[in-house]
C-alpha cells in the first residue's frame, strides 16, 4: 500500500461483511478525515451514507462501526479512546458509545484506523486482527459466555495476554437494548445498545494485537506538545481530586447541589450518600489505582468486596454515574451491593445507568400499583432492594420472565408498550434514559439532554462550567464577559452558547480519540487551540482552531440531520414533566425546574436551526458544506419517510402533560 | 459565641486529618474568616490548597447548608447551627 497523504492515522481500514465472510482492507477516502476527523464523525458519515431511515437497529443493515481518530494511540495525554457507532437499537436514531482502555491504540499499532460491519453473520463468530493477519473465527463455544470468561478465553486461545478484546455478553446476545460492548480492561462502551447490534451480527468479540507504529507528521514538536499537556494537567488544581478518587469523588459534590437523583429523580439528594461516596469506596474497597492509555490521571481504580455476601466481587470502572444509577436511584446504599451490580452488569454487558434506569422505573410502578403483583415474577420491588436488584440484572439479560423481558426493552419502549399511565414514569428523552445529571440542579445539563444527538446524555455537551461555578475555568475559555452566570447551575444565561460549544468541542474530542474527563473538559489543558496543534503535528493537515470548530459543527449537524431522517424534531427536544414542572425539592436546587423554554429558543439561533422545527437551515448546511443533507432532509419530509421511519422508533416521547404527584 | 459544624470532603480530608469538626466562632464570623482561620490553623498541604493570595482559593467549592457558596456569599456572617460543606476542586460526571 501506498504512503497514505496524511500521517497520524493508519491510512487503512476494515470492511468486514459477516454475511458472506468477506474481510476488505481499503484505505480511508479523504473526505472522512479531511471532513470528519475520525471517531464518531466518521461514523456518522458512513450511517448516513449507508444506512437510510427504513433500515431497523438490529437488521443486517444496521453497520457497526469501531472507530479511532487521529490522536488515539500517540503520546499526548488519553489517547486511548475509541468509539462504537451505530443505529441504536435503545433510540432507533443515531447511536454511538466510547471506551477507553487500550483497544483503540491497539487497532492503530494493527494498521487500522476504524472497522465497518455489515451483515449478519449466519453462525456465531469473532474478528482477529493480528497486524495484517485479519480472520473471522467461529464463536460458538464463546457464544452464552459472559465477558471475562470471552475475554480470558481469547486470550488463552491466541496464547497472548495482551491481547486486546472487545465483546459482548448475554445481554448482547439476547438483544437487551442496552447492552453494552466490554473492552480489555473491564472497559464499557455502554450507551445507546451497541453490544446490541454485535448480538443481532452474531459477532461475539473483536481480538486485537498490533505491533506497528504510527507515523507522525512531526514526531519531535509532537514530543514537546506531549510532555507539555502532560505537565500542565499534572498540575492543574483539578488534577489531585480526580486522580484520587476518579468520578465517584463527585457524589458528595453532587449531595449538595441537589444533582443526585434519588428515587428515579424524584429528589436531587440521597440521605444514603455517604454510604456509596468515592470516599467510602477508596476507604472500604480499593485494591489499586489504574489508567488507560497514556494517561496521566489514571481516574480508573480497581476495587474489591473482601468479605460478607458479595465477598469476591473485583471491580474496576466504577464511576459517579453507577454509583447513582445503582444506588440512589433505586435507594440502594450497600456500597458492596452496588459493586456487585456493577460487576454483575460488566460481566453481562449491561448499560449500568439504562439498567438502572429501567429498575428504578420498575419499582416506582409496583409503587403506585401500575404493575401487578403477577407481572412482578416473584419479586419484591420495594426501593433499597439490593437482591431484587442484582437478580433483575441478571432476568434482563437473559430477557427471562414478563419483568425481565419488558425491562430489556429500556424504559422507554417498556411504557410504550405498557401503558396504563406508566408512562410518566419513564425517565428518559428520545428513548435514552437520563443519566444522574439533574437538569433541575444545572440548567446547561437539562439542555444537553435534549439537544444531545444520541438521546439523553450528559457527554455530548458535558458542560462542567456552571455544576459548581468554575469561574477561573470560564474565563480561561471565554474571558470574563459571561460571569457571573455563565457559572451559576441555576442561571440560564448563556448556557445555550455554552452548550452548543461544548458539544462542538466534544465531536472534535470524540473524532480525535482522547478522553473528555482526562484533560479536555474538566481540566481544559487541551483546548481547542492545543487539540488542533496535535492534530496538525500528527497528520500534517493545516489544521486551524477555525477549521476544527467548523469540522465540530459539521460533525454535530450531521447527527441531527440522521435524527431528521428518522422524524426527529423541536417537538423531541424536551424533558420529563419532572425536570420542567416540579420545582426540586434538595439542596442547592430547592424550588428550581429546568427552564427549557427560555434555553432551547437561544440554543437553536445559535446553532443555525429553524426555530419552528429545530432542524438546520438550507444556509446553515451549506455552510458546514453539507448541501446535500438539505436536499435530503427536504425530500424525506416531502415524502413522508422520515413520519414513516418516527412511528417505528417504539417508544413515547417523555410525559409533559398534566399531574396530579406533588413528587 | 456561634457553633458551627464543617465537613471535609475529598483528599481535604486527608490533609487536615479529620473528616468533620465543630467550632466555636465570634459572632459575626464569615465564611471568609472561617477559611482564614481553617488555613491558618490546618498543616500547609491543607493552607495551600483553601486559600491563595490572601483570599480563599477559588478553586475551593463551598457550600453552607446545602447552598453553594457564590462570591457574594463569602461575607455573609455565619449562624449557630450552619453546617459547611469544603471540597477541593473537582468536576465532572
Amino acid at each position: 500500500m501506498s504512503e497514505y497523504p496524511y500521517a497520524g492515522y493508519a491510512g487503512q481500514y476494515l470492511r468486514v461483511d459477516l454475511t458472506k465472510g468477506n474481510i476488505q482492507k481499503l484505505p480511508i477516502p479523504l473526505d472522512w478525515v479531511e471532513n470528519y476527523l475520525g471517531g464518531n464523525g466518521i461514523g456518522v458519515k458512513i450511517l448516513w451514507d449507508e444506512v437510510p431511515a427504513n433500515i431497523q437497529p438490529l437488521d443486517p443493515e444496521n453497520k457497526l462501526i469501531i472507530a479511532t481518530g487521529p490522536l488515539c494511540g500517540l503520546p499526548i495525554p488519553n489517547t486511548g479512546r475509541l468509539e462504537f457507532i451505530a443505529k441504536s437499537p435503545l433510540t432507533g436514531i443515531y447511536g454511538d458509545s466510547n471506551a477507553g482502555g487500550h483497544f483503540g491504540p491497539e487497532l492503530k499499532f494493527a494498521g487500522y484506523d476504524l472497522i465497518v460491519f455489515e451483515g449478519q453473520a449466519p453462525e456465531p463468530v469473532y474478528l482477529s486482527i493480528h497486524d495484517d493477519r485479519v480472520e473471522l473465527h467461529p464463536a460458538k463455544h464463546l457464544w452464552g459466555r459472559d465477558t471475562f470468561t470471552t475475554e480470558a478465553l481469547l486470550q488463552q486461545e491466541h496464547q497472548d495476554p495482551n491481547l486486546r478484546v472487545a465483546c459482548i455478553g448475554p445481554a448482547g446476545e439476547h438483544l437487551v437494548r442496552y447492552a453494552s460492548i466490554q473492552v480489555t480492561y473491564r472497559r464499557s462502551a455502554a450507551r445507546s445498545g451497541m453490544g446490541a447490534v454485535m448480538g443481532a451480527k452474531q459477532l461475539k468479540a473483536v481480538a486485537v494485537r498490533g505491533t506497528g507504529g504510527i507515523r507522525l507528521a512531526e514526531p519531535v514538536k509532537m514530543q514537546a506538545l506531549a510532555l507539555k499537556l502532560h505537565q500542565r494537567i499534572r498540575t492543574n488544581p483539578f488534577y489531585r481530586s480526580v486522580h484520587t478518587y476518579g468520578t465517584p469523588g463527585l457524589v458528595a459534590l453532587m449531595q449538595p447541589i441537589g444533582r443526585f437523583p434519588t428515587q428515579n429523580f424524584r429528589y436531587g439528594s440521597f440521605d444514603g450518600f455517604e454510604d456509596i461516596s468515592g470516599e467510602a469506596l477508596r476507604e472500604q474497597h480499593l485494591l489499586r489505582d489504574t489508567a488507560c492509555y497514556s494517561c496521566p490521571i489514571g481516574c480508573d481504580k480497581v476495587y474489591t468486596v473482601t468479605d460478607g455476601e458479595y465477598a469476591g466481587t473485583l471491580n474496576s470502572s466504577v464511576e459517579y454515574e453507577t454509583l447513582n444509577a445503582l444506588g440512589a436511584r433505586l435507594c440502594v446504599r450497600q456500597l458492596d451491593a452496588v459493586l456487585k451490580a456493577n460487576e454483575r452488569c460488566d460481566a453481562l454487558g449491561l448499560d449500568t445507568i439504562s439498567a438502572g434506569g429501567a429498575i428504578a422505573f420498575a419499582m416506582e410502578l409496583a409503587e403506585k400499583g401500575i404493575l401487578g403483583p403477577a407481572e412482578m415474577d416473584g419479586l419484591d420491588l420495594r426501593w433499597g432492594d439490593a437482591r431484587t436488584l442484582i437478580t433483575l440484572l441478571e432476568r434482563i439479560a437473559a430477557r427471562q420472565g414478563f419483568l425481565g423481558d419488558l425491562l430489556a426493552e429500556g424504559t422507554a419502549r417498556a411504557a410504550h408498550w405498557l401503558g396504563r399511565g406508566s408512562e410518566r414514569y419513564a425517565m428518559h428523552v428520545k428513548g435514552q434514559d437520563i443519566p444522574a445529571q439533574d437538569g433541575r440542579a444545572q440548567q446547561s445539563m437539562g439542555l444537553a439532554h435534549v439537544t444531545s444527538s444520541r438521546g439523553a446524555d450528559h457527554l455530548k455537551a458535558f458542560p462542567v462550567l456552571d455544576e459548581t461555578g468554575a469561574i477561573e475555568e470560564a474565563v480561561r475559555r471565554y474571558g470574563d464577559k459571561y460571569l457571573p452566570d455563565l457559572v451559576n447551575p441555576l442561571a440560564t444565561q448563556y448556557k445555550a452558547f455554552l452548550v452548543k460549544d461544548c458539544e462542538d468541542y466534544a465531536a472534535i474530542v470524540d473524532s480525535s480519540g482522547n478522553c473528555k474527563s482526562g484533560g479536555t473538559f474538566v481540566m481544559a489543558e487541551i483546548y481547542w487551540q492545543d487539540q488542533a496543534e496535535a492534530i496538525r503535528l500528527a497528520t500534517g493537515m493545516e489544521m486551524s482552531v477555525s477549521r476544527l470548530c467548523q469540522t465540530g459543527e459539521r460533525i454535530y449537524n450531521l447527527m441531527r440531520c440522521y435524527n431528521a431522517l428518522h422524524g426527529i424534531t423541536c417537538e423531541d427536544d424536551t424533558l420529563p414533566w419532572r425536570f420542567t414542572q416540579i420545582p426540586s425539592p434538595s439542596g442547592n436546587a430547592r424550588g428550581s425546574i429546568c427552564h427549557l423554554e427560555i434555553m432551547l429558543p437561544e440554543y437553536y439561533r445559535l446553532r443555525g436551526w429553524d426555530a419552528r422545527t429545530g432542524l438546520p437551515t438550507q444556509r446553515t448546511l451549506a455552510r458546514l458544506g453539507l448541501e446535500a443533507a438539505h436536499s435530503r432532509l427536504r425530500a424525506a419530509v416531502a415524502s413522508g419517510a422520515s413520519k414513516a421511519a418516527y412511528e417505528q422508533l417504539g417508544w413515547s416521547p417523555p410525559y409533559v402533560g398534566p399531574t396530579k404527584d406533588a413528587l | 459565641m456561634i457553633t458551627i459544624h464543617v465537613r471535609y470532603f475529598n483528599f481535604l480530608a486527608a490533609y487536615i486529618g479529620q473528616k468533620s469538626q465543630s467550632l466555636e466562632l465570634p459572632d459575626g464570623f464569615t465564611i471568609t474568616d472561617l477559611i482564614h482561620k481553617l488555613a491558618q490553623e490546618g498543616p500547609p498541604a491543607f493552607r495551600e490548597i483553601v486559600w491563595r493570595e490572601d483570599q480563599p482559593n477559588p478553586h475551593l467549592r463551598i457550600f453552607q447548608n446545602d447552598t453553594l457558596v457564590d462570591n457574594n456569599r463569602m461575607k455573609t456572617p455565619l449562624a449557630t447551627g450552619d453546617t459547611i460543606m469544603l471540597f477541593p476542586a473537582i468536576s465532572g460526571g
